[in-house]
This record gives structure tokens, sequence and C-alpha cells, in this order.
């Protein structure tokens, strides 16, 4: 085993490791769905780095045979994929601190002019 | 037998430090005749509503910093709210003549629901990047939206009532210019392009440079994103 998989599993192993102590902390940033998320992530990451024989039998028993490049393809996508979704929720979020912005700006208006048209 | 009631005609201008020059602008468009004027500061760092607020006009100030697309449609609002018949918008950093406020108006009275001002129908003296930036911003608009125009980037444009109640726009920041293109083609409003005069300031000139190469590739991200 390389220097590189025993970092790597380490460095997994702090992320599932404080994961799951700010759930059993009930912070608030951390729900049952994100601890999942990065549970899967980091734990797949750790699977890979300590078992390398793992990602040729995914990609096998997903039928990519021996193909490991047509996975990471797939990994790329799957970033991407997320990448984008988290573009589109801080830009759904921008909005809304815009309409909030605005209806604190609008409400000052001064009333004598409302009238006056 | 009862006169029409006249039109009412506001114009919004969306301003962000420009607390040195906004007081010419607005006395500009004064002598230019109208006198029905809101400034949007938006999330100024330098006093440019106190400036604006003593011109006697209606200043309403964003807390935060949210952009020109989102001080210009808060405008519009107030405008709306105010009983604006039309809505001229124009930048606040005195490079629009107002002298060019009466013919907009004049071609929304004729039936046009949108009139935008072009740099490009008349580029004497603008600079050779600006240009060339705008020709490329005015191919990725028809490219995303599908309509073509001479210069999708002006901020000087006037609204009919018809548009002010139909367009709906989202961004808040330089794509909204584009934005309103995309809902000119969508509602099928009735446009027309009016040749506009631009003033190169030292001023507007030395100001940072609001269009770089990022803003431009997150402005057409954000195209993309919200014509999808």
């Amino acid at each position: 085993m390389s220097i590189y998989q025993i970092v790597l599993a380490l460095v997994a192993l702090v992320f599932i490791g404080n994961g799951i102590a700010k759930f059993i902390r009930h912070e608030r940033s951390q729900t049952i769905f994100k601890l999942g998320v990065s549970t899967v992530i980091w734990g797949s990451i750790m699977a890979f780095a300590l078992f390398p024989r793992v990602s040729f039998m995914v990609s096998k028993s997903i039928g990519l045979g021996e193909n490991l490049n047509t996975l990471i393809f797939i990994g790329f996508i799957v970033v991407f994929v997320i990448l984008f979704k988290l573009l589109a929720i801080i830009e759904r979020l921008e909005r809304n601190l815009s309409e909030l912005v605005r209806k604190e700006a609008l409400g000052k208006l001064p009333p004598q002019k409302k009238a006056s048209v | 037998m009862e006169s029409p009631k006249p039109t009412s005609v506001w114009v919004v201008i969306p301003a962000y430090n420009e607390a040195t020059v906004i007081q010419g602008v607005i006395s500009e468009i004064r002598s230019s005749g109208f006198t029905n004027i809101i400034v949007i500061d938006d999330g100024s760092i330098d006093n440019t509503q106190e400036q604006a607020s003593n011109s006697g006009i209606v200043t309403l100030r964003h807390l935060l910093n949210r952009g020109k697309g989102a001080a210009v449609k808060t405008g519009i609002e107030a405008a709306k709210e105010l009983g604006a018949d039309i809505v001229v918008t124009l930048d606040g950093d005195g490079q629009h003549d107002p002298a060019d406020i009466a013919p907009m108006i004049t071609l929304i009275r004729e039936g046009y629901d949108v009139v935008l001002g072009s740099r490009l129908k008349n580029c004497d003296g603008m600079p050779a990047h600006k240009i060339a930036h705008n020709r490329i911003g005015n191919f990725l608009v028809w490219m995303v939206y599908g309509l073509w125009v001479t210069d999708s980037q002006s901020g000087f444009r006037a609204y009919s009532k018809k548009a002010l109640e139909l367009i709906d726009t989202k961004t808040d920041r330089y794509e909204y210019d584009s934005e309103v293109i995309r809902e000119i083609h969508r509602h099928q409003l009735r446009f027309t392009e009016l040749p506009i005069q631009v003033r190169y300031t030292e001023y507007s000139m030395g100001k940072v440079q609001k269009m770089n190469l990022k803003n431009g590739i997150k402005t057409l991200i954000k195209m993309i994103l919200s014509s999808s």
C-alpha cells in the first residue's frame, strides 16, 4: 500500500468523522441528508483508495468492463452536474436577496409622491 | 370635450458611486424638460444618495450592491407605483445625452413598445475595443435569445406601459440588458432602435472596467441559465 492511499484514506476518515460529530452535536448546519451525501462521497474515495480493485469491480458490474476511463468520465459528468446545480442554487439565492433589497427600498418610496400622481 | 390624460414620463437612473456626477446628470435631464426622475443608489459607498436627494427628486437606496439590472428593476417598479405610462432608463455616469429622451418618447407615442438606444448606429468617437465588445455581445444575445439588435448592452432605453407590464427579468447585473432583449422577443413587443450620442468622458472611461473577459463569461453563463 502506497503512502498516497493511506493519506487519502485518512483524509476521508477525518471528513466522515467530522460529519458524524457535527450530527451528534446537533449542529444546525448538519442535516441527515448532508451527512448521508458526504459519507457516500468520502466513503467511496476511501474505498477506491484502499481497494483500487473496487473501481474495476464497479466498472464491470455496470457493464463497462475493464474500461476505467469511462468510470472517470462519468465521475466528471457527475461533478459538472453538481456544479451546475450549485450555480443554479446560488443564482436563486441571489435573486431572493435582490427581491428583499428591492422591497426594502420600495418601502421607502415617499407616500406624498405616490399621492400626487 | 375632455382633453386626453397627459402621459406620465419617468426617468430611471441606476447609480453606483456616482456622487461626483449625479447632480449634473439630474440637472441636464431637467433642462431637457423631464422632471419626474428616480435615482436608485445601488448600495454606493460614497454619498451618491445625499447628492441625488439634494436635487429634490425621488431617491431610493439598495442596502446592498445588487447590480445595475437590479437597480433598474427597482426604479421601474417605483415608477409603476408612481403611475408611469412611459419609463426611460439611462446610466448615472453622464455618458448618455438627455437630449435623446424626447425622440425616444415620440417613438413610444407613435406606438412602439420599446425603444433601444443604439451606440452602434452612430459609433463616432466610440473606442474600438468597446465596438468589438458590443458586436460580440450582440452575436451572443442573438445566439442565446434569438433576436438581433445593434446594441444589446445599451442602458439607454424607453418602455411603454404595455412593455412595463410584460417584461419580467430575473437577472441582476449586466446581463439584465440582454435579458430585456429576450423579453422583447418572447412577448413579440414592437421595438425600434434609435441612434444615440454617447459621451465618453475622462470620468466614465476612468471608472473600473465593468465588462472584462471574466465578467463577459459570467454574463454568458447567466444568460444561458436564465434562458433555460
